[in-house]
């Protein structure tokens, strides 16, 4: 018995006959319950879900052919959006007709060339060598005597020991370098010159105008003036004397500095470095010349094919050095095959060495040579350029303890132009704070400081004056004057990495660092 | 088929100079940006660009008149970024020494100040969103949507370029609008 209070609920809750509303109502559920329960075998529903996805498939594919293939102009908005925002990255617009016929020109494979055209090239591209090196040699001496006429004697003009910055040489303000005392330079017998206002201050300057990147070193006058502006003209006689002993210690009859050591890369290295610091001085003596000449005709040998070495022997220090000389060689000594040489070698890179950076110039000799070349107007492999700057910039810290890894990194900024920027500044005044000095066993670090030097000099003001004052403090006593002799060098155990690279490679490597104030042209005005 | 386009690789096969250069002129943008779409980096799409115009100067009497110049031109590029992809693997891969994801100087140098500095931040953003994306795409599938979208590429020409079949690059196509669209959804929507 139901114990519902309502009647009616109890009736149908009791199937009460008595009560037909209950009846009626019982039946209703009754009649419900049948209906409403699911049939033992449900309708499979898959094929249809399938069939209406691969329906949106399609009509997806075909929306996707209408926007892609067919282009009838009922295209998705979606799609449309799509593409737009692809569309929307684009490279940066150049032109590249004149480095294109630059590049079949070269290429020695393309024997197709008509005969008489190529007689016709080969001729005006002599005219136009020697055109630009009239031209190159005019403008230097124009652009001297412009500023002679103009300013007058300069170090009549400027007050002694007074800051560059302050005087009336805005163009070639040098922040923190002190004005040598005198009308002339007590190393050198070559009156002082100053240096022309309007030389560019910064390497993408420098590229924008195709100066003459060896501008400072052709001279001998600008050259002790570099020298003076930044501070450092006590190095001129070094310089002088060490480059002798280094023509001194050539063989003459194979070029090559000093004897081979059997190890290829040691070998190349020095041979490289020695090349390089007689270049530093560009046209100022027959011998030097001369020498680098013969010296670079001796690496030149031992790099032809089947001599048994070749740039993937060496490592990346070596093969930076390598073209870097072969680069600076082909174009101040103006010669093709040299400069052909160069091309070769860097494109020989471009075919898979792997690079990398670190400290003691570690990847950085190898970008100088890539940009080196570049400005020079030498076929420079766009990709090696571009991995080379990547890689360097991106696999140094931006704190370091090692001033040879941060002047790599710091150098290779102000190489791109990045010099205001945050990282660019910190690195320079954590430089500052690594400047030159002798390790615990009384040896030095020129190869490592070498381009944290070229930095520095970028950087100037008082960093520059810091840098160069503990630069000289350290070198210029390493250089050995032997009594009644016009020569001098540096003892291989009294630098780091001397005892594999001997008197020859420490000697180089010193008056590298030396020479960094006319090495290459960018002025490094004040921000 | 454009007979002008005919007639410079005629005169470029019988070492015409100057053809090479009104054919630099008329093609180097739209490789430029085939190129760059692929490596993002316009020194390395510049090297390739050139050595494309190089090689149709050292294949010039490979030519057949009835080949579509523009199709011969993106097959050379095709293989050329064949190669340089096979080079790669080859080179020493800091990324992976070093545990980071590839950073250039000028990105790590990039520093934007003042009133544009949210802009030009959402726009690299997007951008780099962008190139992600398409990064993430297999090798087969970018190449097909490139020459797609920023070429203007019709199917059957796509499959010329690329020696494989128009069905293939059908499906490629669809493959990579799909996965693209899924990536980009909400900046599809902006």
């Amino acid at each position: 018995m139901s114990s519902d209070s309502d009647p009616l609920l109890r009736a149908v809750a009791d199937e009460d006959p008595a009560c037909p509303d209950g009846r009626v109502l019982v039946a209703l559920g009754r009649l419900i319950r049948r209906h409403s329960t699911l049939r033992r075998h449900s309708t499979d529903v898959s094929d249809d879900v399938l069939a209406r996805l691969s329906d949106a498939d399609n009509l997806e594919s075909e929306l996707i052919d209408a926007c892609y293939d067919r282009r009838d102009g009922h295209a998705d908005p979606a799609l449309l959006r799509l593409g737009e925002l692809m569309r929307g990255i684009q490279p940066r617009p150049v032109d590249l007709k004149d480095r294109v016929l630059a590049r079949i020109r070269a290429s020695s494979r393309l024997s197709a060339f008509a005969s008489d055209s190529q007689a016709v090239f080969e001729r005006t591209r002599r005219w136009r060598i020697w055109s630009a090196v009239i031209a190159g040699h005019c403008a230097a001496l124009l652009a001297f005597a412009i500023f002679e006429i103009g300013f007058g004697s300069p170090t009549a003009a400027r007050p002694t020991g007074t800051d560059v910055a302050t005087t009336e040489l805005p163009g070639t303000a040098i922040p923190g370098a002190k004005l040598a005392t005198g009308d002339h330079d007590k190393t050198g017998g070559v009156p002082a010159a100053s240096l022309p206002t309007h030389l560019p201050a910064t390497w993408p300057d420098l590229r924008s105008l195709g100066s003459d990147l060896f501008l400072l070193r052709r001279f001998p006058e600008l050259r002790q003036e570099s020298l003076r502006l930044y501070g450092m003209s006590e190095s001129a006689e070094p310089i002088a004397t060490g480059l002798a002993w280094l023509v001194s210690q050539q063989n003459a009859a194979t070029g090559c500095f000093g004897a081979p050591s059997g190890n290829t890369e040691r070998d190349f290295a020095t041979q490289s470095l020695a090349i390089l610091a007689l270049l530093g001085e560009g046209f100022g003596d027959q011998d030097r010349l001369s020498a680098a000449r013969r010296g670079l005709d001796w690496l030149c040998e031992q790099l032809v094919a089947g001599r048994g070495a070749n740039l993937h022997d060496i490592g990346l220090v070596g093969t930076g050095m390598v073209c870097l000389a072969l680069v600076e060689g082909g174009l101040i000594l103006n010669d093709a095959a040299l400069q052909q040489q160069a091309e070769e070698r860097l494109a020989d890179l471009d075919r898979g060495i792997p690079l990398q950076a670190g400290a003691a110039g570690l990847g950085g000799f190898l970008l100088l040579a890539l940009e080196t070349a570049q400005q020079g107007g030498l076929h420079v492999p766009g990709r090696l350029l571009q991995q080379s700057r990547s890689n360097i910039g991106r696999s140094l810290p931006a704190q370091d303890d090692d001033p040879g890894r941060l002047g790599v990194a710091a150098f290779t900024r102000f190489i791109l132009g990045h010099r205001d920027n945050a990282s660019t500044l910190h690195q320079v005044e954590r430089l500052d704070e690594l400047l030159p000095t002798t390790d615990h066993a009384g040896r030095t670090d020129p190869l490592g400081w070498f381009f944290a030097t070229l930095a520095m000099r970028e950087a100037g003001g008082k960093h520059w004056e810091h840098w160069s004052t503990a630069l000289q403090r350290c070198l210029l006593p390493l250089l050995i004057h032997e009594e009644g002799r016009t020569t001098s060098h540096v003892d291989a155990r009294r630098i780091r990495y001397g005892e594999s690279g001997g008197d020859i490679f420490a000697t180089s490597v010193t008056l590298l660092d030396l020479q960094v104030p006319y090495r290459y042209l960018p002025m490094a005005a004040a921000p | 088929m454009n007979d002008g386009d005919i007639v410079l690789m005629e005169r470029i096969r019988d070492g015409d100079q100057t053809a090479v250069v009104e054919l630099v002129d008329r093609f180097q943008h739209e490789l430029m940006g085939f190129f760059y779409h692929l490596c993002w980096d316009q020194l390395v799409a510049e090297e390739l660009v050139q050595d494309v115009f190089v090689n149709v100067y050292r294949s010039r009497s490979r030519y057949q008149p009835t080949a579509k110049v523009r199709t011969f031109l993106y097959r050379i590029a095709h293989n050329l970024w064949i190669d340089h992809m096979r080079r790669q693997k080859h080179h020493l891969s800091l990324d992976a020494e070093m545990g980071e994801r590839s950073l250039k100087l000028s990105d790590v140098l990039k520093a934007p100040s003042g009133e544009d500095a949210d802009a030009v931040n959402r726009d690299e953003t997007i951008r780099q969103r962008i190139q992600e994306s398409l990064d993430a795409l297999p090798e087969g599938q970018r190449e097909v949507f490139v020459l797609a979208n920023s070429h203007g590429m019709k199917y059957q020409e796509i499959s010329e370029v690329l020696g494989i079949p128009e069905g293939t690059v059908k499906s490629r196509m669809h493959n990579a609008v799909r996965t693209l669209r899924d990536d980009l959804q909400d900046l599809i929507e902006l």
